[in-house]
């Protein structure tokens, strides 16, 4: 996020969100969009479904799955258009606005009414509010992203942002919920194939080198392949050795029964974990790290917001720090690593990562922090950090626009898988479950997998609200509970991710975005068949 | 703007309330459905000062302050009218502190002791008393017996979270809340998240759990909420060494809020019955997996990399992290990759 | 954005209204007697219902308040209690936030100061003060206590002789009270818990206009006491006690300083409310007694001495009325053309029309007295009437029926302008009143009290008559120089008529209680006629001969109330006759028939439940 989870909710005149449904997945900023309704800031929601915020909404743009980029330029053609672009933002801080000018000139509103499958007047009525806002933040999520478009999706965004001039202010900016709760952190701390930390890119002159002198060897040169396409390598034995930390993809990455493939192809598996996952099972040995209620260290929340998290309890068994596990295996692996705390470790990252020059566990500790932890970029001990980003001037220092073209989804629905299908969270679960089922309360609330079909489809199909059916993708099959509502439109219908018991993934698309390789996970085709009809 | 407290010049902001000036200066003022910037509505009348010119009293909570206020804060009258208020607010309130598992965290406790309030000569006349409680709610109940009314759940609700799941069931003098945690409370627009029982000032309102513990017996430990990106604060509530319960903390993005994820499933599973508590190998033969001891593990896991190292290049090596840990641990796996495995094949679940 | 709907009607609010009526209804007819604590606990009952629940002081403060009140009415309280009734009240009003509180726990502080005594008789005997227990409502609130029921139960039989004998047991001006009675007899009428009050006044009308009241023989008088009694007046209350005197058998002579009997009813109220006519038919049935003697055109206190008539009787009744017009303090008063409206009614009485062809007429007052100069002087063949008073109509203390026939005839009620000046021409004739607007305030006396509203301007009303109709004095000096003490010119009397300390002078009528209703000087003449009787050491019974019917059943079923007709007030205003229509025998009958019959149902067989 450019900006704040407080300006943009309490600060803002108008809100506009795109592919975002934050009270399931981030509640407690849901409750502060609610608040903003409340207090009478504006709210446009583009989503393809009736979330429960649709309903305070002044607009609801419910747009077929997979239409976000031609929505944005829709936005913005209608900015040009109309003379609602800020003219004056952009002559000062962007460059190539003649040629998203150009870009967009196609998108007229009812061209792009057609695409979504939107009314034109309601588009450019949602451009009008948002442009002519004072104050007015983008929000996003994985709506946007888990397309096989989804990087153009983001740059659209962006690019409308900056041409209203909505960029460097309070209330204001471009800004993407992430999805879990450290996800910031680990795409900050180079979890990344072609990113050391810090975003420091590997192809970059010098900076492999600054890596090997910071910590004293020799470094491969060559960036890495992106989890999801080591997949594919692991069946084609390019990859034979995997050690995953903490993650389950068998159950979250689309495709489950490729994952699989993949992670049984392997010569070797080291899964470390607090729980036998579906990926656990599959490997050969299984190393017990702890949790977060266990251990020293940091979060790094959506606002790019550095914060503690402190050991409450130690538990019975032998498990271990997970530092302490991978500090044992470079030792074991020949690399001399000694074995530091959490408050050490901050210390390095702090010394390689120059957005983190700032940030120490003492720091976060301390009176002057008073528990409201560090946004970066806060390069030194003395920065206070940075709640807004490109205030004034932009990291890059002149702003870009970066026109991209409306591409249709890979799965379109054909004559055997009549309906798009799309995935998402819910209120009560987090992502595989592995936390979350663990509290009986919350099973008994939430404890089943179900699909969301449009009234007019399941009329179709004489399926009633309830029933439990079949549900099938060109990858997998499985069973689950009709929820019959007018939530999707007709054609379209959504289920949770959460489950492996009539889990969604066995049905997704892993075809990859083609610059961030995120899977499009939010649009596939499906059928759906009653039970009886297709034993 | 000048004003006068208890005789004293005090320096008031425009805008501001009385009860927020003389909190400001450190001059005590009961409340208890007074929360800020959620609830004042000025109902339980315990912040009733007395304002020089005036007969009648008024409440500090929601009175904002003029110039030349004179304001007196514990004169006779005021603590006489605030142990009445006390003293009428426990003739309707019944169940023993002994049995609830409120006692010692309780404003209304709180406040009798501090008013001296022991017992009251008014016996209960406008609730029934025994009146059904509302708990079929997997993590929250309502008790009508030890509710005073204050409506801070019922703007917790609808102003704090926006939800508006609790309402006033009925009005008047059989005023009672309409907590959603009856037996149909899977029909109700309630999301579990708690905040009301957060908000509430006594026992009526509560999370269930929070009958195994007392105020006295727990420590907190300051944590963030380990579910999505918002960065909640939180409190993880530790009994003998056991995580008991979470409550919400002010922090930046959560300001004191959680959701039903952080409140109710941030820790049940950190001491499962299911966690994985030692080393674990695969047994080839049969498939199972056998408890190992940590030299076994590590030897195994560091000599069969190094093996396939030795003999496919670092490129065939790779790991991911997980998007849900710590930092510290993320900059070590990527470490670990980036210096033994030899390649660059590390990621973690952003994309997933 | 979330729908948003009309009011439902469907919903209970909607609902409601209907329900609160009912409750207003019931609770305007308190029956007469009720203990006063009852109905505190009553109104401390509606006041804690209608808390809506959120501030402790009032949700449950006021509940506690109750629980000791009728703790209090246990005959469970102590002393204590009530003091701490009063803190409880105390503490409910500084901190409640809003009226339904404060205003419930003020009306407890009230209470328990007004009603001291009953508090601590409840506290102290465990019982009520003094004579307590329900009445039935329209006996006890007829100043004279007439027998309603017994004589609309009459009324419907067809026994129109019956019921007027029966009404003069205890009112023997039975035609006056038909025309012009306030009917205060009507205020709490039981009949409202079910639809509205019974319109008794227009029953005992039907009965009057069936037969004339001086066809109705009255009772044989006593035989001769030998004893004389001076009556000074023969408006209504004189003539009532010369009456009952009369039937007691002792000598009366009343003092009349006019040229015929009835005072106010004569010489104030104007034909077309009480046609002269029908005033004769009660006074020719009072003459018709046998012991009275009429003395014309004698002013007493002027023409004779007060003392000489005082000397000259055995006992002497004074109940010379209020008729002089009070003045007014203003510039230009003395302006040719500036009237007092008692004079200008008087001078009508005496059939001395004041001829107003084409003229601007301004009447300065609210009360009844303004309403009828006003409505004469539009008989009298005023172009344009208008009533200039300096509160608002609500305000004003003629009938609302007096206001609303004057409106409909085409009077122009100026409302909240006091008088300021008269403004005159060369010739002295007045020809403008000025006035200042003004605004409404706050209560003074139980009433809101106007006050200048300093932003308009003066107003100036262009009129060639002004009448002054601001209230009436009692012409008391005469009197007062006898001894008979007075203050403000109203001669203080006890509640039995008598003078402390004066033997055998009894007062009673306008003269003792400033200007009031006819039907409260007949219930003094009265109470005046049976104490002097009693002071005579007598105790004459009377009997009218008549007793009341056997009750039918109560009729349940909701029916409107018959009001009399008026004649259309297009033509009306041009004359002086009669403005009220007969009602049918069909009309009458059906109110009638609504009748619930208190003095036989419920607390009516109670003893204590008649007031005499």
């Amino acid at each position: 996020m450019t900006n704040t989870i407080y300006d943009i909710t309490h600060e803002s005149d108008a809100i506009l969100m795109v592919g975002t449904n934050p009270e399931c997945a981030h509640p407690v900023i849901g409750m502060q969009i609610r608040q903003a309704a409340a207090r009478g800031a504006k709210l446009i929601v583009v989503d393809p479904r009736d979330i429960d915020l649709a309903k305070q909404a002044d607009i609801h743009l419910k747009l077929r799955p997979g239409t976000n980029v031609a929505f944005a330029n829709g936005m913005m053609h209608i900015f040009i258009e109309e003379g609602l672009a800020d003219q004056k933002f952009i002559e000062e801080r962007t460059e190539n606005y003649e040629a998203m000018k150009e870009a967009v000139k196609e998108y007229t509103p009812e061209k792009v009414g057609e695409i979504c499958g939107i009314d034109p007047d309601k588009l450019r009525e949602a451009a009008r509010i948002y442009a002519m806002a004072d104050r007015a933040p983008v929000m996003y999520c994985l709506g946007v992203t888990e397309h096989h478009t989804g990087t153009e999706g983001v740059m659209s965004l962006s690019n409308m942002a900056l041409m209203a001039g909505k960029i460097g202010r309070p209330g204001c900016g471009v800004n993407p919920i992430r999805g879990q709760n450290n996800v910031q952190g680990a795409c900050d701390m180079g979890a990344s194939p072609n990113q050391f930390p810090g975003y420091q890119n590997i192809s970059k002159e010098g900076i492999v080198e600054k890596f090997e002198k910071a910590w004293g060897v020799a470094l491969n040169p060559k960036e890495g392949t992106k989890a999801t396409d080591c997949f594919p390598k692991m069946i084609s034995k390019e990859i034979r050795g995997l050690f995953i930390f903490g993650e389950d993809p068998v159950r979250t990455d689309p495709n489950t029964n490729h994952v699989i493939k993949a992670l049984t192809s392997l010569d070797f598996f080291v899964v470390d974990e607090l729980f036998m996952t579906e990926t656990a099972k599959l490997a050969d040995v299984i190393l017990p790290g702890i949790s977060y209620a266990e251990k020293e260290g940091t979060f790094t929340n959506t606002e790019r917001r550095v914060q503690r998290i402190r050991k409450a309890v130690t538990i019975a068994g032998e498990a271990k720090p997970d530092t302490w596990i991978f500090t044992e295996i470079m030792n074991r692996m020949g690399y001399p690593q000694p074995h530091l705390t959490p408050a050490e470790i901050m210390e390095e990252i702090a010394l390689v990562t120059p957005s983190y020059g700032g940030i120490s566990h003492a720091r976060l500790d301390s009176e002057e922090v008073g528990g409201r932890g560090l946004q970066w970029p806060c390069p030194a001990p003395d920065h206070p950090g940075t709640p807004i980003m490109h205030v004034g001037k932009f990291a890059r220092g002149i702003g870009y626009f970066r026109p991209a073209q409306y591409i249709p989804a890979t799965e379109l629905p054909d004559g055997e898988y009549p309906l798009t299908m799309m995935t998402g969270r819910i209120l009560y679960h987090y992502n595989a479950c592995a936390m979350t089922d663990k509290t009986a309360g919350i099973n008994e609330i939430a404890g089943e997998s179900f699909i969301e079909l449009n009234t007019l489809d399941a009329k179709a199909l004489g399926i009633e609200d309830g029933e439990k059916i079949a549900v099938s993708s060109r990858r997998g099959a499985i069973q689950t509970t009709a929820h019959v509502s007018e939530k999707t439109r007709p054609g379209e219908c959504w289920m949770p991710f959460h489950y492996i018991e009539g889990g969604a993934n066995w049905l997704t698309n892993d075809a990859l975005d083609g610059i961030s390789s995120t899977p499009e996970y939010k649009v596939c085709a499906v059928k759906v068949e009653k039970i009886a009809s297709c034993i | 703007m000048q004003i006068t407290i208890n005789g004293r010049n005090i320096e008031a902001a425009e805008g501001s309330t009385i009860l927020q000036t003389a909190r400001r200066e450190g001059i005590g003022i009961p409340t208890l459905c007074y929360l800020e910037g959620v609830n004042d509505i000025g109902s339980c009348r315990l912040c009733v000062v007395e304002l020089g010119g005036t007969q009648e009293l008024v409440v500090a909570c929601n009175t904002k302050v003029k110039e030349g206020m004179t304001i007196l804060t514990h004169s006779e009258r005021v603590m006489a009218a605030r142990r009445m208020v006390l003293k009428l607010l426990l003739s309707e309130h019944y169940g023993d502190c002994f049995s609830c598992e409120k006692n010692g965290d309780c404003e209304l406790q709180k406040y009798c002791i501090e008013y001296g309030v022991e017992t009251t000569e008014f016996t209960g006349a406008r609730k029934e008393k025994n009146f059904k409680k509302k708990d079929a709610h997997p993590f929250l109940s309502y008790d009508p017996d030890r509710c005073i009314e204050c409506q801070r759940c019922v703007k917790t609700c609808s102003h704090v979270t926006g939800r508006g799941a609790i309402w006033l069931g009925k009005t008047g003098m059989f005023s009672i809340i309409d907590a959603p945690f009856g037996e149909d409370w899977k029909n109700t627009l309630c999301e579990s998240c708690g905040n009301c029982a957060q908000a509430c000032p006594t026992g009526a309102l509560t999370v269930k759990r929070r009958k195994t513990y007392r105020a006295w017996e727990v420590e907190k430990v300051r944590t963030t909420c380990p579910h999505c990106a918002t960065g909640c604060q939180l409190d993880l509530v530790v009994k003998d060494g056991k995580i008991v319960d979470a409550v919400g903390a002010d922090g930046p993005s959560n300001h004191g809020l959680l959701c039903v994820k952080g409140r109710s499933g941030s820790f049940d599973f950190v001491d499962s019955p299911e966690r994985i508590r030692y080393p674990l190998i695969k047994n080839k033969e049969t498939g199972e997996f056998e408890r190992a001891t940590w030299e076994e593990a590590l030897d195994l896991t560091a000599s069969k990399f190094t093996e396939i190292k030795n003999q496919y290049g670092g490129e065939a090596l790779a790991g991911f992290a997980c998007s849900r840990s710590a930092n510290e641990d993320i900059y070590m796996l990527q470490k670990m990759v980036r210096t033994v495995f030899g390649s660059n094949h590390t990621d973690n679940c952003a994309r997933v | 954005m979330s729908k948003i709907y009309l009011a439902n009607s469907r919903l209970s609010d909607a609902k409601i209204g209907p329900l609160l009526k009912k409750f207003s209804n019931k609770v305007n007819v308190y029956p007469p007697g009720t203990c006063p604590l009852t109905v505190q606990l009553s109104l401390l009952q509606a006041s804690r219902n209608q808390t809506c629940g959120k501030c402790v002081p009032c949700r449950d403060g006021l509940r506690q308040l109750e629980k000791m009140l009728i703790k209090v009415l246990r005959g469970r309280a102590d002393m204590d209690t009530l003091i701490e009734m009063k803190e409880l009240a105390v503490m409910i009003r500084d901190s409640a936030d809003c009226a339904i509180g404060y205003q419930s726990a003020i009306e407890v502080l009230e209470g328990l100061e007004t009603f001291k005594e009953d508090y601590i008789s409840h506290i102290r005997r465990q019982e009520c003060t003094g004579i307590t227990g329900q009445k039935i409502p329209c006996v006890t609130l007829c100043p004279a206590h007439v027998d309603i029921p017994g004589y609309i139960a009459h009324v419907e039989e067809g026994s129109y002789d019956k019921a007027i004998n029966l009404i003069r047991r205890d009112n023997p001006l039975p035609t006056a009270c038909a025309m012009i009675c306030e009917h205060p007899c009507e205020e709490r009428c039981r009949r409202n818990l079910i639809d509205t009050s019974l319109n008794i006044r227009g029953v005992k009308k039907y009965a009057v206009d069936q037969i004339a009241a001086d066809k109705v023989e009255v009772p044989r008088a006593n035989p001769a006491t030998g004893k004389k009694i001076a009556v000074i007046g023969g408006g209504p209350s004189g003539m009532t006690a010369a009456y009952y005197l009369s039937l007691m058998g002792h000598k009366v002579t009343v003092y009349e300083a006019k040229e015929w009997l009835g005072g106010m009813l004569m010489y104030g109220i104007p034909n077309y409310r009480f046609p002269k006519d029908r005033l004769d038919e009660d006074m020719n049935a009072i003459l018709s007694t046998g012991n009275i003697e009429v003395k014309y055109g004698v002013n007493v206190g002027v023409d004779i001495p007060v003392e000489e008539v005082h000397r000259s009787y055995d006992a002497m009744y004074v109940a010379i009325g209020a008729q002089a017009g009070k003045k007014l303090r203003l510039e230009g008063i003395d302006a040719k053309n500036v009237f007092s409206a008692v004079e200008m009614l008087d001078e009508i009485g005496h059939d001395r029309k004041p001829d107003y062809t084409g003229k601007t007429v301004a009447v300065i007052g609210g009360g009844n007295v303004a309403m009828d100069a006003a409505r004469s002087a539009l008989r009298c063949g005023a172009a344009d009437v208008r009533i200039v008073y300096r509160r608002r109509q609500e305000d004003m203390t003629a009938l609302d029926t007096e206001i609303e026939s004057a409106v409909m005839e085409g009077i122009e009620l100026m409302l909240l302008q006091a008088p300021k000046h008269i403004e005159m021409d060369e010739d002295g004739n007045c020809c403008a009143l000025w006035t200042q607007p003004q605004m409404t305030g706050p209560y003074k006396n139980g009433r809101p009290a106007p006050v200048d509203a300093v932003s308009k301007e003066p107003l100036r009303i262009p009129c060639d008559v002004i009448l002054i109709a601001v209230g009436q004095d009692i012409v008391s000096a005469p009197f007062e120089a006898f001894g008979m003490p007075a203050q403000r010119n109203v001669f203080q009397a006890g509640l039995d008529t008598a003078i402390a300390n004066m033997p055998g002078v009894f007062v009673g009528g306008d003269c003792a209680t400033g200007p009031a209703t006819a039907i409260r000087a007949i219930a003094a003449g009265k109470v005046a006629a049976h104490n002097i009787d009693e002071y005579l050491g007598y105790h004459h019974k009377l009997d009218c001969g008549v007793e009341a019917p056997e009750a039918r059943p109560n009729n349940r079923i909701p029916t409107g109330r018959v009001n009399i007709q008026e004649r259309p007030a297009y033509l009306r205003k041009h004359d002086f006759e009669h403005v009220e229509c007969p009602m049918t025998y069909e009309e009458v009958q059906q109110e009638c028939g609504r009748c619930l019959r208190c003095d036989v149902f419920g607390c009516g067989k109670l003893d204590g439940a008649v007031d005499r």
